[in-house]
Parts: structure tokens; sequence; C-alpha cells
């Protein structure tokens, strides 16, 4: 891993990604505001502290919680099922999940943003698998969809940031990293699946994803 | 094996685990706290990938939300196992730890047992029907008001230490440390009421006894050869007063 700011006395880092459309919205807000753009893009701590309010019972703190984590939730679950009306009913459920098991929420175990999107897109594959264990799922080799994952996106401000950060991310890994992730956490595809569609053996697969994360963990921490 | 799980941690986070896979996993998060730091930290980095696609809801959802969640009621919150205050009955206490100890210890054991030998499962059932059953006599013994502990060393090591209640009569017997007998030999206890003793049993390395006499004055450990216990036959190994 390269350190920050090494090469350059700009914020734009001298690899690939940033030439791309998303690496210039990171560039616009990057700078002074920089810190500020990535408190309220994921907001931790608020969450978190939202999470301990909800968790009493308090119905406008979930309201506050819904409007942060909505997009999320609704982002992974349609990401993964595509048809709109079955990501709006799974995301409504989850949605509600989260507020029936708020109680149990264990911060010593992660932050609330992982938990919660932990269920959405759990809940999203689950319903996948269900739905397509009878059909023939090879047919569903989604590579024209994970190639380019985040075209569809809609254009939404509050989550610029986010989202050019995990696509620069994202381009840090080695190809066939990025698409071992990509089919697994996009395409709801099992590692098996994965090993399949893509003729690789299944232990090369699961260290593509381990070694990928660990390599998105350590460029996404770089970027702070 | 295990170093196979490890590895699918990746694949656990993208829920790219088949359903079996995925409960086997799990299970060994619970065994390996590496395993469930990696988790806890991959997680994380997933939910990036969450919110890398963030994107706005249909208008209606979050009123269903709203909606639905007014009659949904929460969970209730996971609370700390409740521990008992300590009280002036610090020996009874201490007891029933030792005992609940054991217990854990003997089922585990007999699990280990069964598998390793391959004992049949109906005897392993059997087995542990009769373990809960004296965890439950276990439980009313330290749980009585008057539970009383007592203790005394045998000649050859160990010790034999009871947890009595007077009011209701009953007993449990704990032998610790005990000396191997000669195949053959057993460790029996014995009820001493007045100067008459009444056997209740063979007394096992780490096992709890239980044993009822309402007018008990006194428990005793003897060794004797395997076979039905009629009289004290052995020097006396160790004796309690109740």
């Amino acid at each position: 891993m390269e350190p920050p700011d090494e090469q350059s006395e700009t914020p734009d880092r001298d690899e690939p990604a940033a030439t791309s459309a998303a690496s210039r919205h990171l560039t616009t807000v990057s700078g002074a505001d920089d810190d500020k753009a990535y408190d309220v893009t994921e907001g931790p701590g608020d969450l978190n502290l939202l999470m301990a309010l909800v968790a009493k019972g308090d119905m406008r703190a979930f309201e506050a919680l819904y409007d942060q984590m909505g997009p999320q939730v609704f982002g992974v679950v349609r990401r993964v099922l595509r048809d709109p009306a079955q990501s709006e009913e799974v995301s409504q459920d989850v949605l509600v999940e989260v507020w029936r098991t708020a109680p149990r929420f264990d911060r010593s175990k992660g932050t609330a943003r992982g938990w919660i999107l932990t269920m959405a897109h759990r809940r999203a594959v689950d319903r996948v698998r269900s739905e397509q264990a009878s059909r023939d799922r090879e047919d569903r080799v989604g590579r024209q969809d994970v190639d380019r994952p985040f075209d569809r996106v809609a254009a939404e401000v509050e989550h610029r940031f986010e989202r050019a950060q995990v696509h620069d991310a994202l381009n840090e890994l080695t190809e066939v990293q990025r698409e071992a992730i990509e089919m697994a956490y996009y395409g709801g595809h099992t590692y098996r699946e994965v090993a399949a569609l893509l003729h690789t053996p299944l232990g090369t697969v699961k260290t593509r994803m381990r070694d990928g994360l660990i390599r998105l963990r350590d460029t996404l921490e770089m970027g702070r | 094996m295990n170093s196979d799980l490890f590895g699918l941690t990746g694949a656990y986070v993208l829920d790219a685990l088949d359903d079996d896979e995925r409960v086997q996993f799990e299970s060994y998060l619970k065994t390996s706290a590496e395993a469930t730091a990696e988790v806890t930290s991959l997680r994380e980095v997933a939910a990036h990938l969450g919110a890398g696609v963030a994107e706005t809801p249909p208008e209606g959802l979050k009123i269903a939300v709203l909606n639905r969640i007014d009659t949904v009621r929460q969970d209730r919150p996971v609370v700390p196992l409740h521990t008992p205050t300590p009280d002036r009955r610090q020996p009874a206490e201490s007891a029933r730890k030792q005992a609940t100890q054991l217990l854990y210890g003997v089922a585990a054991a007999a699990v280990i047992i069964a598998v390793g030998l391959g004992v049949a499962l109906a005897q392993l059932t059997s087995r542990v029907d009769t373990i809960q059953r004296t965890s439950q006599e276990v439980a009313a013994v330290v749980a009585a008001e008057d539970a009383a502990r007592m203790s005394a060393p045998l000649e050859g090591g160990g010790n034999l230490t009871a947890v009595v209640t007077p009011g209701q009569g009953a007993a449990i017997v704990v032998g610790q440390n005990l000396t191997a007998l000669e195949e053959g030999q057993i460790y029996a206890v014995w009820a001493m009421v007045g100067d008459q003793a009444i056997p209740a049993g063979e007394l096992v390395a780490g096992e709890p006894l239980t044993m009822t006499s309402t007018d008990m004055d006194g428990i005793g450990l003897t060794i004797e050869p395997r076979g039905p216990l009629t009289q004290p036959t052995g020097e006396i190994q160790a004796l309690l007063s109740v």
C-alpha cells in the first residue's frame, strides 16, 4: 500500500482510477471539505447514536435512521434483486426488522451501518436463492451487470463521496479479485457458483474474495 | 479443517456461502476469536460496497415502513445472565458453582466418550436424561434455604464434599481427586442414621451423587467390592456429620 500524498501535492492520486468520472466527483469534494463530506456520508457516530435511541423505541429516531439508511438498504437490495417491486418489498422487511431487533444490536460487534447492511444483503441474497433454486442459475451470469455496477445508480449528492471512494477502492484490486467480489456481493452468487462461472478452482476464488476485501479495507482506511 | 474454514471469512461476509456452509462457518466462528475479529472487520468493508450503491428508494417505502413499525413490538434486549447476589450462604453458593461445573464436565465427557467409543445413541440419551435429572436434584438442594456445605479429606487422598439440606432431608455428595481404585472396587456412600449405615450408592469421581434420608446424622464413605451394597465392610475413608 502506498502512503497518501506521497508523489503528488494535489488531492488526486496518481493511479488509473483517478481518471474515472467518479473520481472527478471525488476531486470536487476533496480538499478542505474532505473530512466533512465523509462524515456526512457515513455518519457512523450519528448512526450509532440513533440506534441507541431506536433500541429504546424512539420512532422519531427511527425516522432519522431511515433517512440515512433507507437509500443504502434499498440500493443493496436492488443491486442484488434487480426487480424494483421485489426490492421495495424486501427493503421494507429489512427496515422493519431493523426496528424490531434494534434492542439486540451490539455495538461491540461492529457499526450500526454494518449491521443493517449485512441484514439487507443477506435478505436479498436469501430471496434470490430461494426463488431461483429451481431455475438454471448458470444463465444468470452477470458479467454485463457486474462490470459496471455503478452506472445505474441515481446521482445522489449525499452518497457521491462514498460511491467514488468505493469505486476507486475497487479499481485498486486486481481484475480477478474485483470480479469475484462483485459477482458475490452485487450478483448474489455463492463462491461455488463464482468458481464454476469463472472456471476457477474453489480455493482460488475464496482466496480472491478474502484478499480482495482485505485490500479494499486497506485502501478505504488509507483514504480516511 | 479449521484453517480451511478461516479462509472462508471473505466469502462469508459477502454472503457467498451455501446455507450448509454458512451454518458450519457460524459455529466455527464461535470457537475462533481470530476469525470473528476478521469477520467483524471485513463486514464493515462489505458495508462500504453496499453504501456505494445507495439509491433513492420509491416514495412509498418510508410511509410503508413507518406504518408497519407502528404495529411491531420490538424484541427484548439481550441482558447478561443473571448472577445471584452473594449472600451469607457462600459455601452453598460455591458448591452450586462447583456442582454446575461438574455437571458440565460430566456432560461434555459423556459426549466425548460416547463419540469416541461409538456408544449407541440410545445409551447416550439415557445418560443425558440421568444427568438432567441429577442436575435438577442438585439444583433443588443447593437452592434450599438451609443448604450447608461440608467437606472432609480422605485418608488416601482427595476430598469428600456434601451439600446437605436438613429441611429436605437431601444431600449431594461429590468426591474430588479420589485415588483410583483397583478393578472390582468402588467408593460407596452411606447415610448414617443412628448406628445404622444405609447404602446410598457408588460415588464416581467428578459426578455428584444425590441422596435422600429424612433423619440422616452423617454421610460416610467406604471402599467396597463391586456388587450390591448392604452394609459397609471396608474402613471408613471419610465421615461427614450432618
